[in-house]
């Protein structure tokens, strides 16, 4: 008898231990998802640091109408000037965006050297104005512009540092 | 020895009897035994709390190419009333308002409409840290979102 009143006397105990509380609580989570796009440089004639990010450089090193074309570049000797060749590819990635398309414009960083023109597509850039390079960019491809620095015969030797600032807005 | 046992049977059935009324308090919404309070949010206080995360853009120099992870830290209190912090609480998480646009995770757990263990030995009486994630996916529009966490958290 003692052991039936024993294990009653336990389950009364496990009973009271066993009791367990519940409570509720909520978190709202707001946010607003703003949509982007990203531009960067894959790749550049010279010898280039910075590809895949939207700040490359592109090293030319010396050159001359009758020396060898930079790394990259092809050389062309005209009758009162010479060219360097090659491209620049630019990228344009978007996010959590609805437009198919975008255009890309190029300009100058600055006036460029007496006798040096920079030809991005054919067209002459200048630091006082865009070029549009295309109006009908494809995201997530890199598309591929002819680069052309024409140096006239009749240019001083000095150096011809510039930058070309690219502009991709969606369209 | 009847009268013992029958006076045991009798005391067995109040306290069961009594056991029961006390459970049916600590269910009650209004007075429960335990408490969850939120801390290091960005609006409301106590078990009804909100964090705005704020603008979500996509960057591409972020761990993911084809989606915005955006990561916040918020604690999480639990509390008897009695002031005992004794033993553990389990605390689980799920979606009641879901955004399908986002993923939403709680220290790696991804949540959904179903319950899921977030912690299953929750100091009581002290604030956890938690870590909530706000995935989006670049290829959804822009936009608001709202989303919200229902939290339960029962004590050992």
């Amino acid at each position: 008898m003692k052991n039936l009143f024993t294990a009653i006397a336990v389950s009364l105990v496990f009973a009271s231990v066993a009791s367990a509380a519940t409570s509720s609580g909520t978190l709202t989570v707001t946010g607003t998802v703003e949509s982007s796009i990203n531009l960067t440089i894959e790749s550049a004639g010279g010898t280039t640091s910075g590809t895949g990010t939207a700040a490359a450089t592109s090293a030319l090193g010396s050159i001359s109408k009758y020396g060898s074309a930079p790394t990259g570049f092809t050389l062309a000797r005209g009758a009162s000037d010479w060219t360097l060749s090659s491209t620049i590819g630019v990228k344009v990635d978007k996010a959590n965006l609805t437009s198919t398309d975008y255009t890309l414009d190029a300009q100058l960083g600055s006036a460029p050297a007496s006798g040096i023109v920079w030809k991005l597509n054919g067209s002459t850039l200048s630091d006082s104005a865009a070029t549009t390079l295309t109006s009908t960019g494809t995201y997530a491809s890199t598309g591929s512009y002819s680069w052309d620095v024409v140096v006239a015969d009749s240019a001083a030797a000095a150096a011809i540092d510039n930058t070309i600032n690219f502009t991709a807005t969606s369209n | 020895m009847r009268s013992l046992i029958l006076a045991t049977l009798i005391l067995t059935s109040l306290a069961i009897a009594g056991e029961g009324r006390r459970r049916t308090v600590a269910a009650s919404p209004l007075l429960p035994d335990v408490t969850i309070t939120f801390t290091d949010v960005t609006a409301g206080t106590g078990s009804e709390a909100a964090l705005d995360t704020g603008t979500i853009a996509w960057r591409k120099r972020g761990t993911r190419r084809d989606a915005t992870i955006t990561t916040r830290m918020f604690g999480i209190r639990i509390d008897r009333r009695s002031g005992d912090t004794r033993g553990t609480a389990t605390l689980r998480a799920s979606l009641d308002i879901f955004d399908p646009r986002c993923t939403v995770r709680i220290d790696g757990v991804a949540l959904g409409p179903a319950p899921r263990i977030i912690e299953l030995h929750a100091a009581v009486g002290s604030v956890t840290m938690h870590r909530l994630e706000i995935e989006v996916p670049n290829t959804v529009p822009e936009g608001a979102f709202h989303s919200a966490i229902h939290w339960e958290v029962t004590t050992e």
